[in-house]
């Protein structure tokens, strides 16, 4: 506990860690908000945060007097929270978001490729002090994965190129160049009315991620008609869910690699109950069923 | 005369929505200055509750219901608590309102404070989403410069204060009582409830929580009137338009707004432009990672007349509509309405453990199954995957779900458990034929077919 001097316990001006006037008076008007002084810390905590780029043990000695906490007190809380960083860390942090959504989109392919870049790990600083790389787990962006959230700003939408330019740009210009040209708010694709109403408007596609995709591997392996229920209106019969199940040929079965139980397994055509997970898919009594 | 098919994103299409004079010129804040210059705190309750509009924010507690447990004392000081404190993987609805249109949420928030007796609103908004905290103070600076926030909001004697306060990256803070815990600045560590926060919350005050969509919704029910509103959903009981969310193998993944009861297929096939190069469906986690997960070659099985999915009986999971009841009596939960999307090149054990991997990383700690149990989940599943597994570790894992749900303070455990028993259940095999072949059949990641996309080399 440190002693105080004025009505909103200002810190003599001993301590080894002084937050700018301005950030001060950041400070002051954040604990008007609050009925307790303890409230005040997450917010403190990022104000500092924000001029130390850490939570140094000095900054934790300062916040804790400022708020008239104990050292642990705040210790514990600096340790809870995932954003605070207890460690030096290099001018921008980059988090890469490897939860499901992402990963599906290739978010995997994003960290190896910002390891490689960096010349560190997951967790480290790259060898020009420029970028901390650390794994996050869900940034709620997950409808425009992959991304990255550098500092505090988001980046969606990406391929290795993108990102290179990205991250070349906070190298040569700064960092308020690069998010003043990449970085994006939350994406909207536009209304689209219920089904029935109007016709789908064309299919926009977001840059740089969904090229056409060549389907003529895909119809060699399918009956043509399920492609083409498969891409008409959905109020038309439902087309098939899955065309799992059987053994498909073609370079794509091997090179995903589906697991050998499943290409294989092939239930006769009774209908199964839902509890009966013996069989692989059970896609030829599914469209029975259906239609 | 049509009804209206967009609410909650009518104005996110418009050049700088976020700014108070394009949102007031769209309608902003006329509900909020009708109801605190002509409406009662208890004809707004009443409205709410005829719109039957069930909580945004994964549990689908009528919000409505919630207002009606606060009984304060003449002493007390009521808070507002709005969760934005989005971080259930796949969800993803809560940002666009806070950044394309942030003055829906004040008002939402004014008129939730008159209608509750609050005077001063938090929102919690998780530290990751720095853009999202930026445009919502400036949005509150502007608000309180029009007048809007202050001590006489549209001219009438009832101070109202809304604060942007921040988290600092964690999952568990948006479990309401550690999102309590969080806002009074300790660790988010859930509370053992009762005292629930209808008695007991912010700083020990009565204390309502509500998730950032349904506030933002209040507006739009006061203006349309409960009963028109609650009509707009296709579901008795639960009422509404909402933002459905879409992620993984989809042609446009974001957010859609659309009616409560569209079905799984509807939002993949016709919102969400189909599957991603036209690959079949394997499965669909209907409403973030704690929802178990949907098959669309499982049928629905309600032979009995009284069965509240016995309409659908026979039909595939993904056809039922989705709502709160209907997809609980499907063994699942909507949760936040968010689906993650995967085609058949996904391995089901390689999705399982990267979502089991993110339960132990927030797992808070406090209670020990959750926090022993979630980092089993990961060491077995990795095992699996790398070859290490037997076939007895999948009933190991069912074992231990068992165990884990029901024994922790808060819901966490639940939301890690259940999805893991769905998918042990569901997709039972490839667990099995991992073990059997010594770990992952070999080029088999979930990311596949997208690797190469953003690899910039052809598919």
């Amino acid at each position: 506990m440190g002693t105080y001097s004025g009505p909103l316990g200002k810190p003599e001006s001993t301590m080894a860690f002084a937050l700018t006037p301005e950030r001060e008076q950041q400070v002051d008007d954040i604990i008007t908000r609050y009925p307790t002084r303890r409230a005040a810390l997450i917010p403190v905590l990022w104000v500092c945060q924000n001029q130390n780029r850490w939570i140094s043990p000095d900054v934790i000695d300062y916040v804790s007097t400022r708020l008239d906490l104990s050292a642990a007190a705040v210790k514990g809380v600096v340790t809870f929270y995932t954003m605070f960083h207890e460690h030096e860390v290099g001018e921008n942090v980059v988090w890469v978001c490897r939860t499901l959504s992402c990963d599906l989109r290739g978010a995997k392919a994003v960290q190896e490729h910002l390891e490689d870049r960096f010349g560190c790990h997951a967790g480290g600083t790259s060898t020009n002090g420029k970028f901390s790389l650390f794994k996050a787990e869900c940034l709620a962006a997950c409808g425009q994965g992959p991304m990255v959230q550098i500092n505090d700003r988001y980046f969606e939408n990406l391929d290795l190129k993108k990102l290179d330019e990205i991250l070349n740009t906070y190298e040569k210009d700064g960092a308020n160049a690069a998010e003043t040209r990449y970085a994006n708010t939350a994406i909207y694709n536009g209304h689209v009315p219920p089904p029935g109403m109007e016709p789908p408007p064309p299919r926009a596609t977001i840059p740089s991620m969904r090229p056409a995709v060549p389907a003529t591997p895909r119809q060699a392996s399918v009956a043509p008609q399920e492609v083409a229920a498969s891409s008409s209106a959905p109020s038309s019969p439902p087309p098939s869910p899955a065309a799992t199940g059987s053994v498909r040929p073609g370079p794509k079965s091997t090179l995903i690699g589906m697991p050998p139980v499943v290409a294989s397994a092939s239930k006769p055509p009774s209908a199964p109950p839902p509890a009966d997970i013996t069989a692989g898919t059970p896609r030829e009594d599914a469209e029975k069923g259906e239609e | 005369m049509a009804e209206p098919q967009k609410l909650l994103t009518a104005r996110y299409d418009l050049p700088e929505s976020w700014t108070l004079a394009v949102a007031e010129k769209h309608g902003a804040y006329k509900m909020a200055r009708r109801a605190l210059t002509m409406m009662q705190p208890q004809e707004i309750k009443d409205e709410v509750k005829t719109a039957a509009i069930r909580g945004r924010g994964g549990a689908g507690f009528p919000a409505g219901m919630k207002w009606s447990f606060l009984a304060p004392k003449p002493t007390d000081q009521v808070y507002l608590v709005v969760n934005g404190d989005e971080s259930e993987p796949g969800t993803f609805k809560d940002r666009s309102i806070m950044e394309l249109d942030p003055h829906r949420l004040i008002e939402g928030c004014i008129v939730t404070c008159y209608a509750t007796g609050a005077h001063v609103a938090y929102i919690y908004v998780r530290g990751e989403l720095g853009f999202s905290i930026q445009r919502l103070e400036a949005a509150v600076r502007e608000a309180r410069s029009a007048g809007y926030l202050g001590e006489r909001p549209f001219g009438k004697a009832y101070p109202v204060q809304v604060h942007i306060h921040s988290g600092a990256g964690a999952y568990i803070c948006g479990e309401e009582t550690a999102l309590l815990n969080s806002l009074e600045g300790k660790r988010g560590e859930p509370r053992l409830k009762p005292p629930f926060p209808a008695n007991s919350g912010a700083f020990g005050m009565p204390t309502v929580v509500n998730n950032v969509e349904t506030i933002a919704a209040i507006p739009d029910i006061l203006e349309l009137g409960g009963e028109r509103w609650a009509k707009l959903g296709k579901l008795p009981g639960d009422g509404g338009l909402r933002l459905y969310g879409v992620s993984g193998h989809v042609k446009r993944p974001g957010i859609y707004e659309a009616p409560v009861g569209i079905t799984m297929r509807e939002l993949i096939d016709h919102y969400a432009g189909g599957m991603l190069n036209d690959r079949p469906l394997k499965a669909v986690i209907p409403g973030g990672s704690s929802t178990p997960v949907l098959r669309p070659d499982w049928k629905v099985d309600a032979p009995a007349a009284d069965h509240p999915l016995h309409a659908w009986h026979g039909m595939s999971e993904i056809d039922v509509p989705m709502g709160v009841d209907t997809y609980r009596a499907l063994g699942t939960m909507l949760g936040t309405c968010c689906a993650i999307v995967m085609d058949d090149s996904v391995n089901m054990l390689d999705v399982t453990r990267n979502l089991m991997r993110f339960y132990k990383h927030e797992s808070c700690g406090q209670c020990t199954p959750c926090r022993e149990g979630s980092g089993w989940f990961v060491d077995i599943l990795e095992n699996l995957c790398d070859g290490k597994g037997k076939v007895e570790d999948v009933e190991t894992i069912a074992g231990i779900a068992n165990n884990v749900m029901g024994n922790t303070i808060c819901a966490f455990a639940d939301g890690m458990a259940m999805p893991l028993l769905g998918l042990v259940r569901k997709f039972r095999e490839e667990f099995v034929a991992a073990a059997k072949a010594g770990g992952l059949p070999a080029g088999t990641r979930h990311d596949a077919p997208t690797r190469a996309l953003v690899e910039g080399k052809a598919a």
